[in-house]
């Protein structure tokens, strides 16, 4: 097993957070960090909570999807957050992850990540990341967010599984030299925490704003399959709730759900 | 007409009720349609509802001022647009079924909203009288999704 680099002192060498990263709780070897970070959520745990493994024994995505999450050389590390504002802002939540993995991998690796809509971060059309946003509602409140994001780094595109959304890649393989996990877990952490901090403080179009820069979608022509059917048409913006407007045959729709296909580039 | 422009026209229409518009102007001719909109137009049988409330919990049939208590109904509404999982995972076990007794503050369903999952607990104590959607369904908001008998 490699060695860790998750050393909390270390990790907030340089971190200048206001929520994120107030607590770590970091582990060698963990079911799922977003399974251990409902239970802490769920328990009451302060915010900004951070749990961070080194090995994902049952890491998962969406839908129950599985997450391999070899040891050593990828991020496995769920974020607590307990918004004050109602359940309209969900949405935010669901860019500001995309928006901060992005920046980060930009910044840190230098590589050209965009993001897909709503929050699949890309490298040339691959696959490197996963996001799972969950939280919990009562009544028209959100008790908590968490938000859960496995990075592959310096992973072997080899030890991981090829699915049908295509081959997955690493910053490794696409910048062709070792990546610094620490570095890049900082640029993440502080990414999220000024998100967080722009929502908390009215400023959440600053968000829409900055996955704009970032797209992958915009512009292009795109498929998205929905319940009653396809849709084809060009992806033209994002609307303040993060949904995505395509001009298509017949008018103008939005789109809140369902998975796109970048139809040409 | 411009970008700017559709977007003022876009972010206006959602503050008002139209599900669909059709707008011309110097040969330029644009329909917008909700996305949401058959969910709101079709509201699945035995809703009752009037008003969008603040809280997804709704008696079944309100009474002004009257208090609810054991042997009530209420309806459990969406409080978000998106897709609606009675399970964890395709293969995990329902949170909740027919006849099934829920505690105050306990999972009762899934709805995914831009990929986030959003976990809905029970906000009264009682028994599952009937689950209202199916799997898998887009449900919009105010849609009934439980009708739960109080206890």
């Amino acid at each position: 097993m490699a060695g860790s680099d998750w050393d909390e002192k270390k990790i907030k060498e340089g971190l200048n957070t206001e929520v994120v990263g107030t607590r770590f709780e970091i582990f060698q070897e963990i079911d799922s960090t977003n399974h251990h970070a409902m239970e802490l959520a769920s328990g009451g745990v302060e915010e900004g909570t951070v749990v961070l493994a080194e090995w994902q024994t049952e890491g998962r995505g969406r839908l129950g999807r599985e997450w391999v999450s070899p040891s050593g050389v990828g991020i496995y590390v769920t974020v607590i957050l307990h918004p004050e504002g109602g359940i309209a802002q969900l949405p935010k939540y669901t860019l500001l992850a995309g928006v901060a993995v992005a920046e980060a991998v930009r910044e840190v690796a230098g590589l050209p990540a965009e993001i897909k809509w709503p929050n699949d971060v890309l490298i040339d059309g691959k696959k490197f990341c996963g996001i799972l946003e969950e939280s919990f509602v009562s009544g028209s409140k959100i008790k908590y967010v968490i938000i859960g994001i496995g990075i592959n780094v310096n992973t072997d595109p080899a030890d991981l599984p090829v699915t049908p959304r295509g081959a997955p890649t690493s910053l490794k393989a696409e910048k062709g030299e070792h990546v610094d996990r620490v570095e890049l877990l900082r640029s993440v952490l502080q990414k999220l925490d000024t998100g967080y901090t722009e929502i908390r403080t009215g400023n959440g179009e600053n968000i829409i704003h900055k996955w704009r820069g970032l797209s992958a979608t915009l512009g292009h022509k795109v498929r998205v399959e929905l319940s009653g059917g396809t849709l084809e048409g060009q992806a033209v913006d994002i609307d303040d709730d993060g949904g995505l407007l395509i001009s298509a045959e017949g008018g103008m729709q939005k789109v809140t759900a369902g998975d796109i296909i970048i139809v040409n580039s | 007409m411009d970008l700017e422009k559709l977007k003022e026209l876009v972010e206006f229409l959602e503050t008002k009720d139209f599900v669909e518009v059709e707008y011309e102007n110097e040969g330029v001719r644009l329909r917008l349609r909700r996305a949401e909109a058959e969910a709101r137009i079709n509201p699945v049988p035995t809703a009752q509802q009037d008003m969008p409330a603040p809280s997804p919990f709704q008696k079944t049939q309100p009474e002004q001022g009257e208090i609810l208590g054991e042997g009530d109904y209420v309806t459990v509404e969406s409080p978000i647009v998106g897709t609606f999982y009675r399970a964890s995972s395709p293969e995990a076990d329902p949170f909740v079924g027919d006849g099934d007794t829920v505690e105050k503050g306990q999972v009762l369903c899934i709805i995914e909203a831009m990929k986030v999952m959003n976990e809905i607990e029970s906000e009264v104590k009682g028994r599952v009288k009937s689950v209202l959607v199916e799997n898998g369904q887009p449900v919009g908001y105010g849609d009934p999704l439980f009708i739960i008998e109080l206890s």
